[in-house]
């Protein structure tokens, strides 16, 4: 019997990337006004003019500092500074890394939430999600637990369960804004805490009054 | 997240609702869009420009504007009472109210950094758009000195090549000669 033939090198059809978001690439210094390109090395601070479209505004320029040390070669360091860089032999290391003690150069630190980590050490913590300043996308739970309240009031029948449910999610908003994690002011969650609330009574009150009729 | 976060200003859109804080080494813009708050920093070390501006009114005015005048006509066509009338003056008033309030002076700060930057919108608030554009000015020159000098100590010494031999004159000083 012939096996049915089956290319060797079939593959399984890979899946999509995710579709991006489109968002404009932020082109540097530009005009408050028009947007055209500004050289904040050729300005002075005070008062500015653009020349593309002749708006004023106040400005103040600026010149960051690189955010780095250049590596020191090993053969430039010395005696006494002659530990090499454990993944880049000929550079001085400047330290250890605090978590797993490897010695660094300038190339391998990565300054992060006030510790200078090792490449694999930072991946693996940035993976476990074990630094706080990495995390740049959070629920919105205040807003969920408005929505909740809001919604809620429409199904007023079913106030006991989403009374308890608007609750809960304004508690978790509560804790993540003293986390200082969330956004927005304590009236939202206020609010929702009493549309909470009201929807409970009203809930009751609904069940109360079918249990009577 | 850094807890000393103080909410500086804001810059809601059409779409968006953004919020401006102010931490000890940066500014979070806080981007609201549906459920999910996306976070951005504009770290007051990569700040190249700060500019204070005052923003022209924009293509909502003029919307407003003309929704008022269409919702005044439509009222004064459908006659001076009944409900209809009244809606449509009520919205007229609104969209006078939206238009009056969109043309509002709104002052515009913006802190241009390397990768992104941040804008803090003040609407008929001058006197505190000037305190924060001098704060955020004062926070960057300071923020940035320290890491100049902070860089300038962490620069590893470069030992001189010649100084452990002897017998190997020291090179001499430029001389300055006078004008």
């Amino acid at each position: 019997m012939i096996p049915p033939e089956t290319p060797e090198t079939a593959e399984p059809p890979r899946p999509l990337p995710p579709r991006p978001r489109f968002r404009r690439a932020y082109p540097g210094p530009a005009c408050p006004y028009c947007g055209a390109p500004l050289a904040p090395e050729e300005m002075a601070a005070g008062p500015a003019l653009c020349l593309a479209c002749a708006g004023s505004f106040e400005a103040t320029p600026f010149q960051p500092p690189p955010s780095y040390v250049p590596p020191l070669a090993l053969a430039e360091a010395g005696p006494a500074g002659a530990t090499p860089c454990a993944a880049h032999a000929g550079n001085a290391a400047l330290g250890n890394c605090p978590r797993c003690g490897i010695f660094l150069c300038a190339l391998c630190r990565t300054e992060v939430d006030g510790q200078g980590l090792c490449p694999a050490c930072f991946d693996r913590l940035a993976a476990e999600r074990g630094l706080p300043s990495l995390r740049n996308s959070l629920a919105d739970l205040q807003s969920l637990a408005l929505l909740a309240g809001i919604v809620g009031l429409f199904f007023f029948f079913l106030g006991v369960v989403t009374g308890p449910l608007t609750l809960v999610l304004s508690g978790f908003a509560v804790r993540q804004k003293r986390r200082g994690e969330g956004s927005g002011g304590w009236g939202g969650i206020l609010l929702a805490c009493g549309l909470g609330v009201a929807q409970i009574g009203i809930g009751l009150f609904t069940i109360a009054r079918g249990f009577r009729t | 997240m850094n807890a000393e976060r103080i909410r500086w200003g804001q810059a809601h859109g059409a779409a968006h609702r953004r919020r401006v804080y102010r931490t000890a080494d940066a500014l979070e813009v806080d981007e609201a869009g549906g459920f999910e708050i996306v976070r951005r920093r504009v770290f007051f070390t990569e700040i190249r420009l700060v500019t204070l501006h005052r923003a022209r009114p924009g293509a909502a005015v003029w919307v407003l504007a003309a929704l008022a005048g269409i919702a005044l006509l439509a009222g004064l066509v459908s006659g001076r009472s009944g409900i209809p009338a009244y809606v449509l003056y009520g919205v007229t008033g609104l969209s006078a109210f939206g238009a009056m309030v969109s043309s509002a002076p709104v002052w515009v700060v913006t802190a241009h950094g390397r990768r992104t930057r941040a804008e803090l919108r003040f609407r008929l608030r001058q006197a505190r758009a000037e305190q924060v554009y001098g704060e955020l000015c004062h926070l960057v020159g300071e923020a940035q000195s320290a890491l100049a000098a902070r860089l300038a100590e962490e620069e590893p010494r470069r030992p001189d090549p010649l100084a452990g031999i002897t017998g190997i004159p020291a090179p001499p000083s430029p001389a300055i000669e006078p004008a």
